[in-house]
């Protein structure tokens, strides 16, 4: 029976690859761009129905529909490219150029992902290579069950960067793609007559798979870990996270009267260590405030890369809150939930469903770089250019002159940012500064100036907000840190409750990084690189920060500004996966690349399989010797095996020779003789008599029938 | 002779060999025509020849007879010859007072009825129903034909005068039609150089004998034919009866033929199966002579072999896989 092509084949195609686009969306942060994806398959699908209809050879077909496809996307890419300003500019540099943007949006946004015209335009180039290498695989080779390939990798790319945001019916429409491909284009449109019992047999099997599958992919689902259905994409896919305040909480634990235990930790560095939770960068006179944070879910590990100690802490979690309390700067961590990570300022922010809530409970292990440079090393180290930007060395508006003037004479004997820095921790530190919950009642500047020149008076951001304008004013990068200090020794653990919420300065210092200060005298002794009185191994003395004599009277001198700051919402990760658009593009290149070698392969190991009838196997042997002659581009002969194994042997090698002879008689007795032949070992001598071909043909065309198995080409297709 | 040891198959295949050669020995040049001879001999059949006076046709009969020690026998088909100097004729004996049964022409081994197509119908029919029967009936009496038996025919192409074309029916009785066609030269120069030194059919002597030709149909018999194989012989024959070419296909008595002689065929070759080049090697003269050429094919100046050989190359070989 010969292969009939089908008009609906191309239109099937089609619809596959849209519906495998389709489960794509969740990607993407406006889905408007699949209004294109129709447009350019319905054109390869109208091409390769007219095709059929005409009767155009196949090829013909295939190149007009890579014709009209790539006119479509050469239009929409003229169409959407930046205009060059250079004259002297090739004509497709606007098409480069937009290549470019797309392939930078992929690598510096996590998913979801913006529709920048250059991404979507790359998406649609990879649809349509799909769509040609479904109607290769279809149509021309007419192998369409390896259309699941292409179809796979959509799906695949899919499921790989959304992970627990695929949906059952994500993989439900992948499937009735591909049944579709299969019903449309197999001998199920253009068989001989007499055979329709066979055929609705075929459309019996398809309908029942899809039924029984459907019926069974909302079943598993309770099954399959899939995690909770993120809110902002219930609610929209452009709400922003809110994140809290993470100084009010500070300020309410602080002067909260009940000391709550909020973790326990054990961690494996002999100097316990600070857990933070989140670095704020803005520094206003009337306090610090968060930022937009660029979340991610991807790409933690690679982040940071400033040296320090290896640590290793794990955490019990009590209490809820939305960031994760992790030692300054995490590596690793495995901690259950939806996290991302915010790549300036290294805090991990829950993203899951119910995300206030998410530590309750949790218990982690987190692997951290803490930052331990010698007292050397930071006298004599010089500011650094925060990678993040200018934010962390603007010095707020507003402030008192006399807040600069203090810094200089602080500062006045430093020669280095190290040492300047070191000066104003210890200026900090004097005894000329109190440690206070109760703030001043009424400032007559602004709150950090009148706590550096006059009140002397405050608690830990306090200290941290005078500690980083100074620094700033000096030209070192500096932020918040808010956080836990180390708190108490409990056997091998350390507990922390919420008097132990603490607030710091980190410095950005050249070859260094971040590296924490201490400010605040009363709530903990300098970190061992700021204070040589300190020996290495004394641990800090901390004691809670506020003195429980009871509720403030006031509130805090320090306002923070109501932070909304806005943060792209991120599809839960947990912790490293890579880059969604790098796979995308590296599996479609594999699998275009590796698609003949693999059919090959597959159809080898089918031909070969064990357990056949064995005329069956003999037949098949015989049609796998065949097909390697045509992928090394050698002639075969139709001739009966024996005669033709003599024929051809002439013109082998004799090692491949007697293999071939040794198939050919298997097959011959198989085939014609009575009492047939053992065809169990018949694979053995055609996988034998392949490598013997291999080997002694030359390069060129070994690499042909590895690369470029012409057996798989449809006018190579032996049918009995 | 059923009580001897069936010969092996590499005997069988030896001394077809030695009859080829003896009969090469007289018959310069035609390699194919003896093989066919040898096959038709093994495979229980019977052989027509056809072509144009002088070519040997006679000269390949008599070779093959006296190569298997066979008893031959010729009978010169003339428009007058009886239908009884065929069979043989009852007489009254007048000593015993009794009907007594005079063979004919037919009893003997090999029997090469010269220029068949020359006798009238009713002669050539009672020749074609021995061969077909095996045996003789006269006067209500039945007498066996010796084994093996084989008739090998000769006729002139139908065309020329005097003669009385064989019917399809009869042909049909043939398994194998072959022509001898004039010699090449260097043959032809080689066979007058050769009779020049007296005449060779007498220099052959037997390289067998018909009781181990007898034995060897046996061995024959247990050729393996697959059903695919069996397949294949009928779509060929089929093929004949749909080739827009042809009005008469063959007969399903010429897919048995071919299946016959393919065994021999395969037997000779030392194979005890049967692959399909055996059936391909034999289709065209083993059906050629059954088939009826359309008009338009004899308009064309085609010859019916031409047609099966287009027939065998079209239908695909149950090879390809």
């Amino acid at each position: 029976m010969r292969f009939q092509p089908s008009a609906l084949s191309s239109v099937a195609i089609a619809l596959a690859v849209w519906l495998a686009a389709w489960t794509l969306r969740p990607m993407f942060i406006d889905t408007a761009f699949l209004t294109w994806v129709p447009a350019l398959v319905g054109a390869a699908a109208v091409v390769g129905a007219l095709g059929v209809l005409l009767r155009f050879p196949r090829a013909v077909t295939l190149g007009a529909q890579a014709v009209v496809m790539a006119s479509l996307l050469l239009w929409l890419g003229f169409r959407d490219a930046p205009r060059s300003d250079d004259p002297d500019a090739s004509w497709y540099e606007p098409l480069v150029m937009l290549g470019a943007l797309g392939t930078k949006a992929v690598r510096e946004s996590s998913t979801p992902l913006p529709t920048e015209p250059g991404l979507v335009w790359l998406l649609l180039c990879i649809l349509a290579l799909v769509v040609l290498a479904m109607e290769t695989l279809v149509n021309v080779l007419e192998q369409p069950a390896w259309a699941l390939a292409p179809l796979g990798v959509i799906y695949g790319v899919g499921a790989l960067t959304l992970a627990n945001e695929m949906e059952w019916t994500s993989f439900a429409a992948v499937a009735v793609g591909y049944a579709l491909v299969l019903a449309t284009s197999t001998h199920l449109s253009g068989a001989s007559p007499g055979r329709t019992s066979h055929q609705a047999t075929r459309a019996a099997v398809i309908l029942v798979t899809l039924v029984v599958a459907s019926v069974l992919a909302p079943a598993l689902t309770n099954f399959v870990p899939l995690g909770d259905k993120q809110p902002w994409l219930q609610a929209g896919r452009n709400k922003p996270i809110t994140l809290s305040d993470p100084t009010v909480a500070l300020n309410e634990n602080l002067r909260r009267p009940a000391d709550e235990v909020v973790l326990r930790y054990s961690t494996d560095s002999e100097t316990p260590v600070y857990l933070r939770t989140v670095a704020l960068t803005r520094l206003t006179t009337d306090g610090a405030a968060l930022t937009g944070m660029r979340l991610s879910t991807t790409g933690l590990s690679g982040a940071y890369t400033a040296p320090g100690e290896s640590v290793k802490t794990r955490v019990r979690m009590l209490l809820a809150s939305e960031y994760l309390p992790v030692p300054f700067a995490v590596d690793r961590f495995s901690a259950a939930g939806a996290w991302a990570h915010d790549r300036d300022t290294m805090s991990i922010v829950a993203t899951g469903g119910a995300r206030t809530e998410q530590t309750e409970g949790l218990e982690y292990e987190v692997s951290s770089t803490v930052p331990r440079p010698d007292r050397s090393e930071l006298e004599a180290a010089a500011a650094g250019t925060d990678p993040a930007g200018d934010d962390t060395l603007s010095v707020p508006g507003g402030l008192d002159p006399g807040v600069a003037t203090l810094t200089a004479s602080v500062t006045a004997q430093a020669r280095t940012a190290g040492e300047k820095a070191l000066a104003i921790q210890s200026f900090l530190r004097s005894d000329e500064f109190s440690y206070s919950l109760n703030a001043p009642e009424e400032a007559d500047t602004d709150a950090i100036s009148s706590f550096l020149l006059t009140d002397h008076a405050g608690y830990c951001i306090h200290f941290a907000a005078g500690m980083i304008t100074m620094a700033r004013i000096e030209g070192i990068p500096a932020r918040m840190a808010i956080g836990f200090t180390p708190g108490k020794r409990d056997g091998d653990e350390w507990v922390v409750t919420t008097h132990n919420m603490h607030s710091w300065p980190e410095l950005y210092f050249e070859g260094l990084g971040w590296v924490p200060f201490e400010p605040t005298k009363s709530v903990a002794s300098p970190p061992e690189y700021t204070d040589p009185d300190v020996a290495p191994n004394a641990s800090p003395s901390p004691t809670p920060s506020p003195s429980a004599t009871g509720a403030p009277s006031a509130s805090p001198s320090i306002p923070v500004e109501p932070p909304e700051p806005t943060v792209a919402p991120t599809p839960p990760g947990g912790s490293d996966s890579s880059n969604p658009g790098g796979w995308f593009l590296l599996l479609g290149v594999l699998v275009l690349l590796a698609a003949p070698m693999a059919a090959r392969s597959g159809v080898r190991v089918w031909r070969l399989r064990a357990g056949q009838e064995p005329a069956a196997a003999a037949d098949a042997a015989w049609r796998e010797v065949g097909a390697l002659f045509t992928d090394t581009g050698l002639e075969f002969s139709d001739a009966s095996p024996v005669l033709a194994a003599k024929e051809l042997g002439k013109h082998l090698d004799p090692s491949a020779a007697s293999e071939l002879g040794a198939v050919a008689g298997i097959v011959q007795r198989a085939r014609y003789a009575r009492d047939g032949a053992d065809t169990s070992d018949l694979g053995v001598h055609v996988r034998q008599f392949r490598r013997a071909l291999l080997r002694t043909q030359p390069g060129n065309r070994q690499t042909r029938a590895l690369l470029l198995p012409l057996s798989l080409a449809p006018m190579n297709i032996r049918r009995g | 002779m059923d009580n001897a040891a069936t010969p092996s198959l590499a005997e069988v295949a030896n001394v077809a060999t030695s009859v080829g050669q003896s009969i090469a020995r007289v018959l310069e040049g035609k390699p194919r025509q003896i093989h066919t001879a040898v096959v038709v001999l093994f495979a229980e059949g019977h052989l027509l020849i056809e072509d144009v006076p002088g070519v040997g046709k006679t000269a390949l009969a008599k070779a093959l007879a006296r190569s298997i020690d066979g008893e031959a026998k010729r009978i010169q088909f003339t428009p007058d010859l009886l239908p009884s100097d065929v069979t043989g004729v009852s007489v009254f004996n007048q000593t015993t007072r009794e009907f007594e049964f005079k063979p004919g022409g037919i009893f003997a081994n090999i029997v090469v009825g010269d220029e068949i197509n020359r006798a009238s119908p009713k002669t050539q029919s009672a020749l074609l129903e021995a061969m077909a029967e095996d045996q003789v009936s006269v006067d209500g009496h039945t007498y066996p034909l010796p084994q093996p038996f084989m008739v090998i025919a000769t006729q002139n192409p139908i065309e020329m005068e005097g003669t009385y074309p064989l019917p399809e029916a009869q042909r049909d009785r043939f398994m194998a039609r072959i022509q001898m066609g004039y010699p090449a030269r260097s043959s032809e120069v080689a066979m007058l150089t050769s009779q020049a030194a007296g005449d060779q059919m007498a220099s052959i002597s037997p390289v067998t004998d018909v009781d181990f030709i007898a034995r060897a149909v046996t061995t024959v018999r247990q050729v393996y034919v697959a059903p695919i194989i069996n397949d294949y012989i009928v779509t060929l024959v089929e093929a004949t009866r749909n080739s827009p070419d042809l009005r008469l296909g063959a007969s399903p008595r010429a897919s048995l033929h071919l299946m016959r002689a393919a065994r021999v065929e395969a037997a000779l070759a030392g194979r005890d199966y049967v692959i399909p080049e055996d059936v391909a090697q034999l289709a065209t003269t083993v059906l050629s002579h059954r088939v009826l050429l359309t008009v338009d094919a004899q308009v064309a100046r085609r010859t019916s072999e031409q047609v099966v050989a287009a027939v065998v190359t079209q239908v695909p070989r149950p090879n390809r896989g």
